[in-house]
């Protein structure tokens, strides 16, 4: 236990120095180079092309700080979330850096405050995707790096759509939507939209953050029953009364039902790119990807964001300073961003990244479409919303309310009501 | 012989109908394994997955290779299994059999403690115990994983019930003779216990073979890992899954299991029926 506490407050102290020492953003590391420079070991958690894509830059990182040693240690999601919590909670056994998905950050963060080194000196928050810097925010104090964003669009089968003699360009409003959906389920016998009906509540979270709501306001108080929230429902229910929509109970069944042709669009976030590529490549020229349509003409669009990670370093670290570093050095650095997202699909939350020409290229996949100028302007837009600690919960009863008022058709306000007192009761 | 066959009853053949099908519902999940162990992703997600063998077995196995160490992770789970499964046995019978044939002070109460533990959920231990072994250094080692769950009020009662039935008089007689105790118990008792310790076996084997929780909390390395913690880094992300590699790891991962049960098929059955009947 003592030990414990000592090293605790030994990596508060270095953090504590660290900070003070680098208090202009932009130093670079080839300055920390010359005097003496990084040294340690540091071990990762991630999980998959996210610790492949790390273990490549480490190997450039080595290469300006040879004293630096890696440890990767890949696991699964889930896996990192379990291993952490008894390690936060015991203090031991931490690794020095592990990537978390964004939405999990702030849960952590505020169930173990202090626990996580601070980058807010380090980092200049102008240059990521707001909503990403909201995530890695806590309490005010930036605790991590934001790293790959889920900045959302609405991918269509262009072939349904001409073969029904829909224009995407017609598609302004969730209402031009549903017409379009009803000529295409009439010409094609395809549904025009993938919305789970109990599995996720994606479609409504995502209409509701383009509406700039969320399930919490900026205190973190739950709102479920807002104006925008009961409008968001209610286009769902709207669309789903009209018979158009492709229920997928799991993420599997969405890809069998994609190499069905069973629906004509996805809502989803750019990650789905290598998804849709890696699950049905023979439909290669046949996708195209349209912002998603709004709730009214004139509205001034707001992006909307699901998935996407964040890297952070446990301040019991022995080794704080040179993990900061790298993590530093992997997330503002255009080329890092660039590979990341080339060999591994980790779309960048740094502009400066996302202003490069890779990401002004056509996808031939999507008929030579310039796909990314669409998703970089949804993650400008989207509304920097407060997940809080309760996020995965909150999930949790947001996808039952959707059931109730999808599959037992009872009434959107009544259900939203109920929800945001079972939210009040228990977040409190 | 021939009226017997064609006195075949109409509820013989709707319990084999019943039977066939509840054979077919167990078995399709393992065979689907297995054929898609040999199939690639595509296949195995397509609107109507290949229910066949397919041509993608050697490249599931090489894609395999390079994302575990196969043979490292095989012979963990074999060194926790089989170190786990004969200590766990050989603790189980003795505290059963104390608890069965001694008589002693506090017998009933520490009887009764022993039973109580069973009502702790495994998960509240892991934070205390997380602390324990690496305080003492064992973070990432074999015994970490072994020992926390060796004795177990589970096996204790299994083995209790088994013996309890064992006759006292045998054991007297024994003792007459000039057997010593610990060759009384090993040599008069354990030969006739071989069904209960078969079913425990099993059990002990499965549980440790599937044991994914505390390893994964305790294993800090990939070379420590045991096969269900390297699966679930297989599983990676949802959206770039690669089933016929996650299959065909999960082959390796079942076999030694189906073996082990098709070999003590006969003991297991025994054994959990023998703590039933009381003579």
């Amino acid at each position: 236990m003592k030990r414990n506490l000592l090293s605790i407050i030994l990596a508060a102290a270095v953090t504590v120095s660290l900070c003070a020492c680098n208090g202009n953003g932009g130093s670079s590391e080839k300055k920390e180079n010359g005097d003496g420079g990084l040294s340690g070991e540091i071990t990762v958690w991630s999980w998959d092309v996210a610790l492949a894509h790390l273990e490549e830059q480490a190997e450039k990182f080595r290469e300006l700080h040879p004293d630096v040693e890696f440890n990767f240690e890949e696991m699964g999601v889930d896996q990192v979330y379990q291993k952490m919590t008894t390690c936060l909670q015991s203090g031991i056994g931490l690794p020095d850096i592990v990537s978390l998905e964004g939405e999990q950050m702030a849960k952590f963060g505020t169930k173990f405050p202090g626990k996580f080194a601070e980058f807010t000196d380090m980092i200049n928050t102008d240059d990521f995707f707001p909503i990403k810097v909201a995530e890695c925010t806590v309490d005010g104090k930036v605790i991590a790096y934001p790293w790959d964003s889920g900045p959302c669009g609405m991918f269509y089968r262009s072939d349904l759509f001409e073969k029904a003699g829909v224009k995407a360009e017609d598609i302004v409003t969730w209402d031009d939507f549903i017409e379009a959906g009803k000529t295409i389920k009439d010409k094609t016998g395809s549904d025009i939209l993938c919305m789970a009906e109990s599995r996720n509540d994606l479609v409504y979270r995502l209409m509701l953050m383009e509406l700039g709501g969320f399930y919490f306001d900026e205190e973190g108080n739950p709102q479920v029953n807002s104006e925008e929230s009961v409008r968001a429902m209610e286009m769902c229910k709207k669309m789903f009364d009209e018979g158009i929509t492709f229920n997928n109970s799991s993420w599997d069944d969405m890809i069998a039902g994609m190499s069905a042709d069973k629906f004509a669009c996805i809502p989803e976030a750019v990650w789905m790119v290598g998804s849709i590529k890696d699950a049905v490549p023979d439909q290669e020229g046949k996708w195209a990807v349209m912002p998603l349509p709004r709730f009214d003409a004139d509205q001034e669009p707001l992006g909307a964001s699901n998935g996407g990670s964040a890297l952070a370093v446990p301040s019991a670290s022995e080794n704080v300073e040179a993990a900061q570093e790298f993590v530093k050095f992997c997330m503002e650095d255009v080329d890092a961003n660039i590979e990341g997202f080339q060999n591994y699909g980790l779309y960048p939350s740094y502009l400066p990244a996302l202003e490069s020409e890779a990401f002004e290229e056509g996808d031939e996949f999507f008929g030579g479409q310039k796909i990314f100028e669409l998703f970089t302007e949804a993650g400008k837009n989207a509304p920097q919303v407060n997940y809080t600690e309760n996020f995965a919960e909150a999930l949790e009863m947001s996808k039952n309310s959707v059931a109730k008022i999808l599959l037992e058709d009872e009434d959107v306000a009544e259900v939203l009501d109920a929800e945001q007192k079972e939210m009040e009761a228990k977040f409190k | 012989m021939m009226d017997k066959r064609k006195k075949i009853n109409i509820s013989h053949v709707i319990t084999y109908v019943v039977l066939i099908v509840a054979a077919f519902v167990f078995l399709f999940p393992f065979y689907f394994m297995f054929v898609s162990a040999t199939n690639s992703n595509a296949d195995i997600l397509s609107a109507a997955p290949k229910l066949f063998f397919g041509t993608h077995l050697s490249e599931n196995l090489k894609n395999l290779n390079e994302r575990l160490d196969l043979g490292r992770i095989l012979l963990n789970s074999g060194i926790l299994t089989v170190t786990y499964t004969v200590l766990a046995m050989l603790i189980h019978a003795m505290s059963g059999y104390a608890m069965a044939k001694y008589e002693f002070k506090g017998k009933g109460i520490i009887f009764g403690i022993i039973m109580l533990t069973m009502m702790i959920p495994g998960q509240v231990m892991y934070v205390p115990l997380f602390k324990l072994m690496n305080n003492i250094g064992w973070a990432n080692t074999y015994q970490a994983v072994i020992l926390p769950g060796l004795a177990g009020a589970f096996g204790m009662f299994l083995m209790r019930q088994n013996m309890l039935s064992f006759p006292t008089s045998l054991i007297e007689a024994a003792r007459i003779d000039g057997y010593g105790e610990f060759a009384i118990f090993i040599k008069v008792v354990m030969p006739s216990m071989k069904p209960a310790l078969g079913a425990m076996g099993i059990y002990m084997f499965m549980s440790m073979w599937n044991n994914f929780m505390w390893p994964l909390i305790i294993l800090g390395t990939k070379s420590m890992y045991n096969f269900p913690v390297a699966l679930s880094m297989l599983e990676g992300v949802a959206w770039r899954k690669d089933y016929g590699v996650i299959m065909l790891a999960t082959v390796f991962a079942v076999l030694p299991i189906l073996i082990i049960f098709l070999v003590f098929q006969k003991q297991f059955v025994a054994g959990v029926m023998g703590g039933a009947v009381k003579e």
